[in-house]
């Protein structure tokens, strides 16, 4: 019984990224070609400037004959990525998924449900360390100090290494759901926790150079710092980097005693998290005098209190609208920092507004709202599809909600800027105008895409939002457009002056938004109706 | 009412609905039987626009579903076998949108609100979020949105799964009372007592085709609706 619910469920985390069944077949496998080259590049690259920050890194530490420091970090690495990675994932995957209740129903004991369902989990948090910890090693193979130990244990150590950033996201998960069923704002905690889990991450990252610095210039003191304050990490790396058996089965216990303890705890309480329905206090209907919208309103309402109502939406489509914000506060504090960045490009601090507005733009463009949002109708869809609605009316009101959300921290931010730059009009028109007019892009290519790749059969609300192609595409697309846009400026175009530049850029968001409302237009109503047969 | 001529529709190879044609006219409560898998959703859901329809063509009141899908739409109320609605509104909101979508006045909406809520027994649990609803809650909710803007046709595919006896006898109430007014009803249910009491006239569908249809009477002549689809099915 177990084998088969690990089969079902490793299906399904497969299928969450990839739905065949919403294709045909030669359009199916034309598609898959595409994503697996599209994983190929961004893993590659990924692994290329890891690999590039580990060879530095190795090149200090070699000398100093702390091999065993550069494994320590680079295992911390893939601890703290995978952990970011699952952190957001744990409670909706393990404890809200929409099949508990006929697991529940199974001859199953709880620990095999939670098991099979920690699989998806395991795989993610797999996947995201090998991207780190692959080119750790290969750097050191090409060092030339590995021996077919130091290869062996790597193996072994990439099998155990998902397991404490797996406790720790699995720990905090267990406890939201513990305590979100009581309380009647659990959005609002749970989104409120989040950012600020974030806000430390993202603190702790920027001093991440910083803090490299000082390890390669006090790399002895540090390494005795963490030989005595982080023993798995030591040992993880005198593992690998010695070969060292002791080690090795030291640092395994330190994953497996752990995880297996809250394995156990977790599994002891599964049901009663799973079925604990006590709620908040029952409220009431008092009646009340009513309100009366458009249809287009009340279509628009409805997305946004879907948006607002799943932090997992929200957190993860919407995450650059909050960078936004975060940019006039960086100017105001911290300006050397990007006028160093202006610097390296080779222009002087009067760019420094266009280059605010570029940044707005790209963060606008990557925001991805729209993407996932025809795939979160998922078993609601027949509602839009038997009410007097048009689907470009539907349509149109995701776009519209996108549009809308992104417009707050974009106008605000703009403001903010044109304060603290003392931008002329037409540059502050042009910081807002840019980014608005990237944001209706990314609407309208959300939703193409969406309906060319939609997940409507789906667990949780993890899977379309994290985990489908359109969201992947959308996000990728909006980060590498305007990114291709500035490239253009500054290998062609940098002879022209700025502001027409933006301008051009303004003009060709506008053009590619309409272009993709021409495209959603004319097909939407075939794509509604190929929705129901892809359900 | 419904008129559903040389309805056709296949799943790749599999035959779903195969040159079904139905007629269901005003003040008709109309059963549609038919063992699992007959192709009885597949009708309801080409009925109603959800669902594309290789050929054939259905009229709604004289408007065609393929050509004129809106005006079809603002006649008809659906409800589905489960009824799946949006979690993340409270039973109120979600009336509201509906209310919005068919532009209700606040009059009116505030009128049937309240008149079928407490008929249904809702009221105060309008105010939860639908995700804390049971299964009963939900399709009683599902009800009273179908109801709310008084549709002409009401299509609804096994709707007495999950209600209470005193919903169920307060929806079949509402189903006579919408039919007395010149509108109509096309129902499909396992449940063979019910279609016996309720239905004027009565379709029985198998591998997608029509094998029997017409008045109650016609249809089960001395013998029970059950034992007549019981031979049928054989």
């Amino acid at each position: 019984m177990l084998n088969a619910l690990v089969k079902v469920q490793a299906r399904a985390a497969l299928q969450a990224m990839y739905n065949r069944t919403a294709l045909k077949k030669k359009k199916a496998k034309g598609n898959l070609v595409l994503m697996a080259l599209l994983a190929v590049y961004i893993l590659a690259s990924l692994g290329f400037s890891f690999g590039f920050f580990f060879k530095n890194m190795l090149d200090s530490f070699a000398p100093m004959n702390l091999l065993w420091m550069y494994f320590a970090i680079t295992g911390l690495a893939g601890f703290l990525f995978s952990f970011m990675g699952s952190v957001f994932l744990s409670q909706s995957m393990l404890f809200k998924a929409k099949d508990n209740d006929l697991l529940l129903s199974l001859p199953l004991k709880p620990g095999q449900i939670l098991l099979a369902r920690t699989l998806s989990l395991y795989l993610m948090a797999m996947i995201i360390q090998l991207v780190i910890l692959l080119p750790a090693f290969i750097v050191f193979l090409l060092y030339g100090q590995a021996g077919a130990a130091q290869i062996v244990i790597f193996l072994l150590t990439l099998v155990l290494l998902p397991l404490p950033s797996m406790a720790l996201s699995m720990l905090l998960g267990w406890l939201l759901s513990l305590v979100s069923d009581r309380i009647r704002h659990k959005n609002v905690i749970t989104i409120v926790l989040s950012l600020g889990f974030l806000t430390a991450y993202f603190w702790g990252y920027s001093k991440l150079m910083e803090a490299m610095n000082s390890l390669v210039s006090r790399g002895q003191e540090i390494a005795k710092a963490v030989q005595s304050a982080l023993p798995p990490a030591y040992h993880y790396g005198m593992s690998i980097a010695h070969g060292d058996l002791s080690s090795f089965l030291l640092f395994a216990l330190f994953c497996l005693v752990p995880f297996g303890a809250l394995m156990l705890i977790i599994s002891r309480n599964y049901i009663h998290v799973l079925t604990n329905q006590r709620g908040a206090r029952k409220a009431v209907y008092k009646g009340g005098r009513m309100r009366a919208g458009s249809p287009m309103k009340a279509l628009v309402t409805k997305e946004a209190r879907l948006f607002f109502g799943k932090p997992i939406y929200l957190m993860n489509s919407a995450i650059s609208l909050l960078f936004m914000l975060a940019l006039p506060l960086i100017l105001l504090f911290d300006r050397n920092t990007l006028t160093a960045i202006t610097a390296t490009f080779g222009v002087g601090g009067d760019f420094l507004g266009p280059i605010c507005a570029l940044i707005l733009c790209v963060l606008s463009a990557s925001t991805f709202i729209s993407a996932p949002s025809v795939s979160l109708e998922g078993k609601n869809l027949w509602l839009i599809q038997s009410l007097p609605v048009k689907p470009i009316q539907s349509l149109m009101a995701k776009a519209l909600t996108h549009i809308l959300i992104s417009a707050v921290p974009i106008v605000l931010s703009s403001v903010l800027l044109a304060v603290i730059l003392k931008l002329d009009l037409i540059s502050f028109l042009l910081t807002l105008a840019l980014p608005l007019a990237a944001s209706a892009f990314a609407a309208f290519l959300g939703l193409a895409l969406n309906l060319r790749f939609p997940k409507l059969s789906w667990r949780n609300e993890a899977e379309p939002v994290k985990q489908s192609m359109s969201t992947f595409l959308a996000m990728t697309l909006g980060f590498l457009v305007p990114a291709g846009l500035a490239a253009l400026y500054i290998f062609a175009l940098n002879h022209i002056p700025v502001q027409l530049y933006l301008l051009l850029s303004v003009l060709f968001f506008l053009l590619l938004g309409a272009l993709l409302y021409a495209h959603l237009n004319r097909t939407a109503d075939k794509a509604y109706l190929d929705l129901t047969e892809a359900a | 009412m419904l008129r559903i001529e040389h309805l056709n529709k296949s799943y790749g190879d599999k035959k779903a609905v195969d040159d079904l044609s139905l007629h269901i006219r005003p003040g008709e409560i109309y059963g549609f039987i038919g063992h699992n898998g007959a192709g009885k959703t597949t009708t309801i859901k080409a009925c109603c626009g959800l669902l594309r329809f290789d050929s054939g063509e259905v009229h709604i009141a004289g408007h065609s579903v393929k050509d004129e899908p809106l005006a079809c739409k603002r006649l008809t109320a659906y409800l589905p076998d489960n009824p799946d609605l949006y979690e993340f509104l409270s039973g109120i909101k979600y009336l509201n949108f509906i209310a919005d979508i068919f532009q209700l006045s606040i009059a009116k909406r505030e009128e049937r609100i309240t008149a079928l809520s407490a008929e249904f027994s809702l009221t105060d649990d309008l105010a939860q979020p639908i995700s804390a609803y049971s299964h009963g809650m939900k399709q009683k909710l599902a009800v009273i949105a179908a109801l709310m803007h008084e549709p002409r046709l009401l299509v609804m595919d096994e709707p007495f799964t999950g209600l209470d006896p005193k919903a169920s006898f307060i929806l079949k109430q509402k189903m006579r009372t919408l039919c007395d007014a010149g509108g109509a009803v096309f129902f499909s249910t396992h449940v063979l007592d019910v279609a016996e009491k309720l239905c004027d006239k009565v379709a029985i569908i198998k591998d997608g085709r029509l094998v029997v249809e017409g008045t109650m009477e016609a249809v089960r002549g001395k013998e029970s609706l059950e034992e007549v689809f019981l031979e049928l099915e054989d």
